[in-house]
């Protein structure tokens, strides 16, 4: 089902967070496109604002979001579906795009990044005289 | 997909081992009842101590008037809708891996609940039900009279 969630796998709760090597799943995504953009809606459950990084770099944009760890004092796991770690998804994405103008917000653990298209050149046109023999 | 690999907790025996078979069976169960979104969404994760237990789901671009929390003796419910980003005129869809649709999830808890201590907090897309087990469930301390 999700990529993410196939990879949890027990782990030992008696070694401190700090040893342990932080997981990274794929955030599921859809992307759409409209005349004026490419829009990326990612799932990141478990992530605020502050926690999100999105980075273009030459033809590649990173969408990188780090959680928080939940803390149950003094409760045991006795179920668990899916893993508590970060979240990463990269895409090469077109020339056209404005690389100023990218946004990004985050809404009940939904990340939607919008990648605004270029002014499209405008085609030249070239009349041609028709019949120019006078 | 999910029950295959998560029977138990590691080679060490352990109590929950049986929680977790039952818990297998129930989604089993329910596959077929909500098969309108994919079994076992959304994905769920419980952390118990003696007299109580959370349950945490996982519920992104899920809004908290759009969720159901039912609790029925040792039973919790979770049921709601995602809905669907309707794709806007003149847009098109490159990918799409992000369901939509109702779901509803049961999950069966090792004692019965006090259905009106349960308390519930929703943030980043994270649920978590706060269950505490009921009074009349919980295990009494019997002093033995010495003469």
């Amino acid at each position: 089902m999700n990529t993410a969630q196939q990879e949890v796998a027990p782990r030992s709760e008696t070694t401190p967070a700090a040893e342990r090597p932080r997981r990274v799943y794929s955030p599921r995504v859809d992307v759409r496109e409209t005349p004026d953009a490419f829009e990326v809606t990612a799932d990141v459950p478990g992530v605020s604002m502050d926690a999100i990084d999105v980075t273009v770099e030459d033809n590649r944009l990173e969408l990188y979001a780090k959680r928080t760890e939940t803390a149950h004092e003094g409760f045991r796991p006795a179920y668990r579906q899916y893993g508590e770690g970060d979240y990463r998804r990269a895409f090469t994405i077109p020339e056209d795009i404005q690389r100023d103008q990218i946004r990004a917000d985050l809404r009940e653990g939904v990340l939607h990044v919008i990648l605004p298209k270029a002014e499209p050149v405008k085609p030249k046109k070239v009349q041609v005289r028709l019949g120019g023999r006078a | 997909m999910l029950r295959t690999n998560r029977m138990g907790f590691g080679p060490t025996w352990s109590p929950w081992r049986d929680f977790a078979r039952m818990q297998a069976e129930m989604d089993r169960l329910f596959q077929n009842v909500n098969d309108s979104y994919a079994p076992g969404f959304p994905a769920v994760n419980v952390y118990t101590k003696e007299d109580e237990a959370i349950v945490s789901a996982e519920l992104p671009g899920v809004s908290a008037d759009k969720v159901d929390i039912s609790v029925l003796d040792d039973t919790v419910t979770i049921k709601g809708t995602r809905p669907a980003d309707e794709l806007p005129e003149g847009a098109t869809s490159h990918r799409h891996e992000r369901g939509s649709g109702e779901f509803s999830r049961s999950i069966r808890l090792p004692f019965r609940v006090e259905p009106s201590a349960v308390d519930a907090k929703f943030e980043n897309g994270v649920l978590e039900v706060a269950l505490p087990r009921a009074e009349a469930d919980r295990p009494r301390r019997i002093a033995i009279q010495s003469s």
